[in-house]
């Protein structure tokens, strides 16, 4: 079943551009096809747009972190016909939806010695969590949710390795304790990553293998309990 | 009517202690029936349950099991504490070993735990029990010549699985209250970092003030204790922060509802002890 939407696509090329623009297309589409369809269909309309083609290529939707292989049925249901689309960091775009991923893969590097390579296609799902958080508008630095999930997977995976992975994600500047919570701004669901980080402070309060000023604190507040 | 005990020891009570002084207030103008929880442990936020999990479900269970053996149910004013009791209770309906666990430490306590207990937000027992009608009827000054910007934060999500957001709507829609559309309706408030980072609290919530301000809003409505206290009690430190004067009142629900209902005296319903004046009166 077709349907028409109203889009209003975020475009800037940071080799030529001073500012972003937003820019108008009407499209029609059949809502069983998914976003990467849609994208292409804009493109089609104007040669000049780009947008990520890989694996795990992702953008934002009226504020909501999301994949592109995302259905358009799924979407317009909860979102309705009328759509903003953004790359997934404005800060960060090379071009239209392109944005430069560096930060992201970076911080894969932090426990790059603690896991195994091919673990890094997990860590790579988890691309929407690392920018969907406001605390990196605040704190350059902070390791990110992504990094997080990733580290809750690899205490399962690799448990021989939980004092190195916790001493990491538990720093104090910029670490664990400075996530807030996603569900709103993850599509379709960012619960299952929540439970994660959850789970994961508790591993930190519960072994805090490490002297930390942070989690000493926090032990101090659950006395209350 | 149900029987209620009305959950009263919110969290950060000395810098929440208006939202509490309405909703008593409220609760006695509505005659609802709902008694002070002698006994219940106090609310400490869902945050704790990041730090231990089991003995959070304890301190909530606790209280769940008091209510229950009483045969009443739990009425909450905000989101913090019903969240806090109703996602213990939840988990520990689904989840078998946990739940001999905390009957256990319960056991020590000379508990036996008992779930058999509901627990209710305040907006749905306006709109469900008490019912839109009777609080229509009950208007005396209309909210329509103002606009609200409605802030629920990022616990709403939480929330919303226990409750029905709409209820809100309608008791706010009762009083012709207007909101004005934001983009920070489900950010954080930033009190899920304040204790691990104050400035980064300060700066998250500073952000959502602002956006409620430049969208032109006459006042914030909150639904949670803790963004209470971020944005009334902190707000002069807001502005440090941003840079920028905010001046933005914050009202809860009971304090909306009962200037709608014609209770203007600041005293009695708590007003005077907000950092922000409100002057809408």
């Amino acid at each position: 079943m077709e349907c028409k939407l109203e889009l209003s696509v975020f475009r800037f090329n940071a080799k030529t551009d001073f500012l972003p623009y937003y820019k108008k297309h009407f499209i029609t589409i059949d809502k069983s096809k998914c976003i990467n369809d849609l994208l292409a269909l804009i493109h089609a309309e104007d040669g000049s747009f780009e947008y990520p083609k890989d694996e795990f290529s992702a953008l934002k939707i009226n504020g909501k972190a999301l994949f592109s292989h995302e259905s358009i049925e799924g979407i317009v249901e909860r979102l309705g016909k009328n759509l903003t689309l953004e790359p997934l960091s404005t800060k960060r775009v090379i071009n239209d939806l392109v944005i430069n991923t560096d930060d992201f893969y970076q911080k894969f590097d932090l426990l790059d010695a603690y896991v195994d390579g091919k673990d890094r296609v997990l860590f790579e799902s988890y691309i929407l969590y690392h920018y969907a958080s406001p605390v990196l508008d605040f704190e350059e630095n902070y390791h990110g949710d992504a990094l997080f999930a990733f580290a809750y997977d690899m205490l399962q995976k690799h448990p021989e390795q939980r004092d190195h992975i916790l001493k990491i994600v538990a720093n104090e500047n910029n670490g664990l304790f400075l996530h807030v919570k996603l569900c709103k701004k993850i599509y379709p669901c960012g619960a299952e990553v929540e439970r994660k980080i959850m789970e994961l402070k508790n591993e930190v309060m519960k072994h805090s293998p490490f002297a930390s000023t942070l989690v000493e604190k926090f032990s101090h507040r659950l006395d209350v309990l | 009517m149900k029987h209620y005990f009305l959950f009263d020891t919110l969290i950060e009570h000395e810098k929440t202690a208006p939202m509490l002084q309405s909703a008593q207030k409220l609760i006695e103008f509505l005659n609802i029936d709902a008694i002070s929880f002698k006994g219940a442990k106090a609310d400490v936020g869902s945050e704790y349950m990041g730090l231990e999990k089991v003995k959070f479900l304890e301190h909530y269970a606790y209280n769940l099991t008091l209510a229950a053996n009483e045969k009443r149910d739990i009425l909450c004013i905000e989101q913090s504490s019903f969240i806090s009791h109703a996602h213990s209770k939840d988990i520990l309906e689904n989840d078998e070993s946990l739940q001999k666990e905390i009957a256990q430490r319960l056991k020590k306590q000379n508990l036996t735990l008992n779930l058999d207990v509901n627990v209710v937000l305040l907006e749905s027992l306006l709109s469900e029990e008490i019912g839109v009608e009777k609080l229509t009827s009950l208007l005396k000054h209309p909210f329509s010549n103002f606009q609200a910007a409605l802030f629920r934060g990022t616990n709403a999500c939480r929330a919303r699985k226990y409750t029905k957001e709409e209820s809100l709507t309608k008791v706010l829609n009762s009083v012709q209250l207007k909101t004005i559309p934001h983009a920070s309706t489900y950010e954080s408030d930033g009190y899920e970092v304040l204790y691990a980072s104050p400035l980064l609290a300060k700066k998250l919530a500073s952000r959502a003030m602002l956006d409620m301000f430049d969208n032109a809003a006459d006042f914030v409505l909150i639904n949670d204790a803790r963004s209470f206290v971020m944005f009334d009690f902190y707000q002069k430190e807001l502005e440090k922060v941003a840079g920028r004067e905010i001046g933005l009142g914050v009202l809860s629900l009971p304090e909306l509802l009962l200037l709608a209902f014609g209770n203007t005296d600041k005293k009695s319903i708590g007003l005077h002890q907000h950092k922000v004046a409100i002057s809408l009166i």
